[in-house]
């Protein structure tokens, strides 16, 4: 089962972690869990992937409504840390100059 | 062999997973980013027939390393499916939805469905390197 730690910067930076697969399975809870965070006023969101396993087409889909429930409250989403699987579905997607992964969170947000 | 055969719900993504890591386990040799490639094609065929395919009961996944290429073949009873592989394209950026029969054609260098008897019969292939 994939779990979903989330906190909040004291920049008011949210970030997500999952823990586990995104698949078709976990999809649904990635966009629950960045949408309470939206709601909330935490518009500017980091998903640290450092701890997921592997993304499949839904967990992509999870994080492009991500990016636009994010954008469309004046924030962004941004996504760090990931590993060569995710890497290369969105290379293969061609989502890769849409989502720029960063390299680490702390960084996620030093550039726009 | 590398073979499950498992009820198809979304249970059965986590044994697939499981049991790739098996057969790469066993398959040294090939590169990282060709691992990733065949796994994110496996998954995605196996999530599609478990999220779409109507009436299906059972999907079985078989691996297997050849000298110049890896495969997978996952055959399920579901009702026949009605897709035209050629016709696949990958959506724009902003859809949520659609990727996955375009992120498998991507992700390796073959697939193909065909419908034999009362059976849905998916086929992957990736070639090695240096195959």
């Amino acid at each position: 089962m994939t779990e979903f730690h989330t906190e909040t910067t004291p920049a008011g930076i949210g970030i997500v972690r999952p823990t586990g697969r995104l698949n078709m399975v976990s999809a649904p809870r990635l966009r629950s869990v960045i949408g309470h965070l939206v709601e909330a006023g935490t518009v500017r969101v980091v998903l640290d992937l450092s701890e997921t396993e592997s993304m499949d087409s839904s967990g992509l889909g999870a994080i492009v409504a991500g990016l636009k429930t994010a954008r469309q409250a004046g924030g962004d989403l941004r996504i760090a840390a990931a590993g060569p699987q995710v890497l290369a579905v969105l290379d293969l997607t061609k989502l890769t100059r849409v989502l720029r992964p960063r390299p680490d969170v702390a960084s996620a947000f030093d550039s726009v | 062999m590398y073979r499950l055969r498992a009820p198809a719900d979304a249970r059965v993504l986590d044994l697939v997973h499981d049991l790739l890591a098996r057969f790469w386990t066993d398959h040294a040799g090939m590169p990282l980013g060709h691992r990733a490639r065949f796994d994110t094609a496996v998954a995605e065929i196996a999530a599609n027939v478990v999220e779409h395919t109507r009436a299906v009961a059972a999907l079985t996944l078989e691996i297997r390393g050849l000298p110049d290429r890896v495969e997978a073949a996952l055959e399920d009873d579901g009702e026949p499916v009605v897709v035209d592989l050629d016709d696949v394209r990958m959506p724009p950026a902003g859809h949520e939805r659609g990727r996955g029969l375009a992120l498998a054609r991507a992700a390796v260098d073959d697939v193909r469905y065909e419908r034999r008897g009362d059976a849905n019969h998916w086929y992957l292939a990736l070639r090695r390197p240096d195959g």
